[in-house]
């Protein structure tokens, strides 16, 4: 379970997260709000890849500022532009380069990246150099290399953003296909109508908690009130 | 650039990464170091001979020399122009020597292999406070990156041209740097959420 613990968020004078305190059992959580709302702050709070400047965040018990490692272990992130965050040049040495972060032996490490491409038919683009992939297939890789690490967890921040209608819902299945808890930020709302759970930000603070039906539509007339 | 030719998988694909570089490293220094033109020509010889041992394929193979062939014959022309007919013998055979070994490198070696190499290699350098491992990551991050700056200066370029800005650097040296920084910045923040740990 995630667990956010009066967390504030501050960036010099610039408060970004206001005393959020939640407590998030569900399996499909969604984040929306407006540019600078606080959002990708939250999400990037929930992998350890920033401290909160006051109170605690907590997956499955693990203090996130404390257990670094171990959290990292236990939740993957997915950001918005895959070409920021492939680091080898070919496709299947990317997806490689987290397990071999994780020490694990050779034959283990061959035996889960040809598992993952097969999961998501990419094993014809296991040799190909990641620049050389459209958009949704870096987004595939950029998904896959987190995957193959096995998270109980797995962040998204912003993942359609970058693309067009198909490998949008290519994304948007392979996200609701995941066994994995998944938490996404996004603007793109389609994507977020079978999700159990919708938080609202804005301000810095969560201003709607509720199902999609009542927090899409809380952000919409939120966002556009005279439309 | 950096693509792997897995047409046919010969004796040179299943060479060792650290030998290939040793080879290509010890080949490189000792073709600068000879003048005799019979040597020089027998290192051409020998990196013309490792592509084609390793079926690579012409095409591919040639248009990655392409660029660096341009450089050797504007090179050469201005030896003989200047009365050096014999240097430019020299330079084209050393240049030429370094550049085939180099590709035919690439086209046989993954990159994680070679980097796997360089790491073991760099393990001396422990002494010096030098991590191998961050070597290794830097020499990946930079293969990776090559194209994708490319890319982004292209992308840049054409935006100015539509705004009319053509021909003007510094309207395409700030925004790649701002672009260049932000996409450091994320890097180094996905390399941290997959687990790398700098110590």
């Amino acid at each position: 379970m995630i667990e956010f613990d009066q967390v504030t968020m501050r960036f010099g004078d610039l408060t970004v997260l206001d005393r959020i305190s939640l407590a998030m059992p569900e399996r499909r959580i969604a984040v929306v709000g407006s540019n600078g709302s606080g959002k990708s702050t939250f999400a990037r709070l929930l992998n350890g890849l920033i401290s909160p400047t006051e109170g605690a965040v907590r997956i499955d018990g693990l203090d996130t500022a404390k257990d670094a490692r171990a959290i990292r272990r236990k939740v993957g992130f997915v950001f918005q532009n895959p070409d920021n965050q492939i680091v080898y040049p070919l496709v299947e040495e990317d997806i490689a380069f987290g397990l071999k972060n994780l020490k694990l032996p050779k034959a283990e490490i061959a035996a889960r990246v040809d598992a993952v491409l097969a999961r998501y038919g990419m094993e014809a683009l296991r040799q190909r150099p990641a620049h050389l992939l459209s958009g949704g297939q870096k987004q595939m890789l950029a998904l896959s290399s987190v995957l193959v690490m096995e998270p109980d967890y797995v962040v998204f921040d912003e993942p359609t953003t970058l693309l067009d209608l198909r490998n949008k819902r290519r994304v948007a299945r392979a996200i609701a296909e995941l066994p994995q808890t998944a938490i996404v930020v996004s603007h793109d709302l389609d994507l977020l109508d079978d999700f159990e759970r919708v938080l609202v930000f804005d301000g810095g603070k969560v201003v709607c908690d509720d199902v999609p039906r009542v927090a899409l539509r809380f952000y919409r007339e939120m966002m556009a009130p005279d439309v | 650039m950096f693509e792997i030719s897995l047409a046919r998988i010969t004796w040179l694909h299943r060479v060792p990464a650290g030998v290939k570089l040793l080879v290509l490293a010890v080949a490189g220094a000792a073709v600068f170091l000879v003048d005799d033109q019979r040597a020089l020509a027998g290192f051409v010889g020998f990196a013309v001979l490792m592509p084609l041992s390793a079926w690579l394929p012409l095409k591919a193979v040639l248009k990655q020399i392409f660029p660096a062939a341009i450089l050797i014959a504007a090179l050469a022309a201005f030896h003989v122009v200047m009365g050096e007919p014999e240097t430019a013998i020299a330079v084209s055979a050393r240049l030429a020597t370094v550049i085939l070994l180099a590709v035919t490198l690439t086209f046989t070696t993954r990159v994680s292999a070679m980097v796997d190499a360089i790491e073991v290699a760099a393990r001396p350098l422990k002494v010096f406070g030098i991590d191998p491992a961050k070597v290794g990551l830097t020499l990946s991050l930079a293969i990776r990156f090559i194209p994708v700056l490319f890319a982004l200066v292209g992308e840049i370029r054409e935006a100015q041209k539509a705004r009319g800005l053509e021909g003007n650097v510094i309207a395409v040296v700030m925004p790649l740097l701002v672009r260049t920084l932000k996409m450091a910045d994320d890097l180094a923040d996905a390399i941290a959420a997959r687990g790398y740990d700098a110590e």
